[in-house]
């Protein structure tokens, strides 16, 4: 089998991660900051190992900033939820994907928010700029497109909206683990991600980090494991937004994907690898007449492309039977497609991961050849 | 020996300034303290009386948030 579906999530994962995940539920089976025993302590030292791997591991200021959430969708949903006022404009970019795009259509259609959606093709600040109004108080976009990879200059961005005092929240979901990120350089006030793409963990798991520690308004009410006795969310981070028990296998997952990726070289040798992966990719997929490629200039670590006289979804399908993991239709992100025009049947996406193989791709070029050949 | 206990009402805040004294060489055990006062679940951290100047200055500047009891 040979698996081209890394940006939908990682796989295999590595031995180290699946070890992590056995011994945090043989091991330290615990539910981490309630009880006072062993278990318990075990359980909650491997949840803060892991906050201070992230915070290393992205250049950020304080562990404790790190909220461990279910997934990128629940992170991102916390980050714009509790910031968001009655009034509001947001702006984000035409390439967000529907964990994004779907939290600030229900707020404008309930009438809270306005948003406007900034292009990402060409002088992204000047687009920015444009649409920006006295009421502009929040701006989220993708670090790298979920579509064709694109990547955007997520720190000048910042910059602009430190200037203005927006508040600046990174969906890191497509670039945590491919590309080396610096929570401090890129000036974001919140960046989220999953723990199952390119941090090599196991589903059910995902962080928001928050820079700032001022009055956030509460996301969800329940057990914190701490002033117990309050009937309120604790004020501290992580406390307030993490009620109910944490998923400490998936988050102990996390720890030892991110120390895996730094022992194979970090994120600049995956960004390398994958960016290699993908011009060989986009060269095999242009020998094709006719063939709709929708790539980053220059390559990221995933592609999308269409062929002619076939749906993405008969493509996706006829290379699962090759043995081929690839994702067709609209990823999620409408917004992309719309952008890209990928058309109808949005588009067939083959991302890459650090193990996948230029044999692998070589296999993939003979399976697509047949398929475009088959029906020319 | 661990005579001396520092209160944090997280467990978050605990391991964070019981990595933070080890790393300046304080040995500190962790345990789950009594509930407490009107706040309810904390965690004790037991450390040296000898030590009890220097965690208390490291926890000051942590920004962590104690209470200390000999």
């Amino acid at each position: 089998m040979i698996y081209f579906d890394h940006a939908a999530t990682s796989y295999p994962k590595p031995e180290s991660v699946l070890i992590a995940m056995r011994d945090a539920v043989v091991r330290e089976g615990g539910n981490p900051g309630r009880s006072g025993h062993r278990l318990s302590l075990l359980a909650s030292e491997r949840i803060y190992e892991t906050r201070e791997a992230l915070c290393s591991f992205f250049d950020a200021e304080e562990p404790e900033n790190f909220i461990f959430t279910q997934n990128a969708t629940h992170a991102l949903n916390l980050a714009i939820k509790t910031r968001i006022r009655h009034g509001d404009h947001v702006l984000i970019s035409d390439l967000e994907h529907n964990a994004v795009f779907r939290p600030i259509y229900r707020l404008f259609r309930d009438g809270v928010i306005n948003y406007s959606v900034f292009k990402t093709s060409n002088r992204v600040l000047k687009e920015i700029e444009a649409l920006c109004t006295k009421d502009t108080r929040m701006l989220i976009c993708t670090h790298v497109s979920n579509v064709n990879g694109q990547r955007l200059p997520v720190k000048e961005i910042g910059d602009f909206c430190r200037q203005r005092g927006i508040y600046y929240i990174i969906d890191a979901s497509q670039g945590a683990g491919h590309i080396p990120f610096s929570i401090r350089e890129s000036g974001a006030d919140a960046v989220c991600a999953p723990a199952h793409k390119g941090l090599l963990g196991i589903q059910g798991a995902g962080f928001a980090y928050l820079r700032k520690k001022d009055y956030l308004m509460e996301f969800m009410e329940g057990g914190s494991g701490s002033h117990s006795l309050n009937p309120e969310m604790p004020e501290e981070l992580p406390d307030r937004y993490e009620a109910g028990t944490l998923a400490t296998p998936a988050i102990a997952a996390l720890g030892a994907g991110l120390r895996y990726i730094l022992a194979h070289g970090g994120t600049s040798a995956v960004e390398m690898h994958e960016r290699a992966l993908c011009r060989r990719a986009k060269e095999m997929l242009f020998s094709l007449p006719n063939v709709t490629v929708y790539a980053a200039k220059p390559e990221g670590g995933l592609l999308s492309f269409n062929l002619p006289h076939r749906s993405s979804e008969e493509v996706a399908f006829l290379l699962d039977k090759d043995g081929i993991c690839v994702r067709g239709g609209f990823h999620c992100a409408p917004l992309a497609h719309r952008t890209l025009e990928t058309g109808e049947y949005g588009s067939v996406r083959i991302s890459f991961g650090p193990e996948n193989t230029e044999d692998e791709l070589e296999s993939f070029y003979r399976s697509i050849k047949n398929i475009y050949f088959a029906r020319s | 020996m661990h005579d001396y206990s520092l209160f944090i009402g997280s467990s978050t805040r605990a391991m964070k300034a019981k990595r933070a004294l080890e790393r300046k060489g304080i040995r500190a055990l962790l345990r789950k303290d009594l509930p407490h006062d009107d706040d309810g679940c904390r965690y004790a951290l037991q450390i040296d009386a000898k030590d009890f100047m220097t965690a208390t200055m490291i926890l000051r500047e942590l920004g962590i948030p104690y209470r200390g009891k000999g």
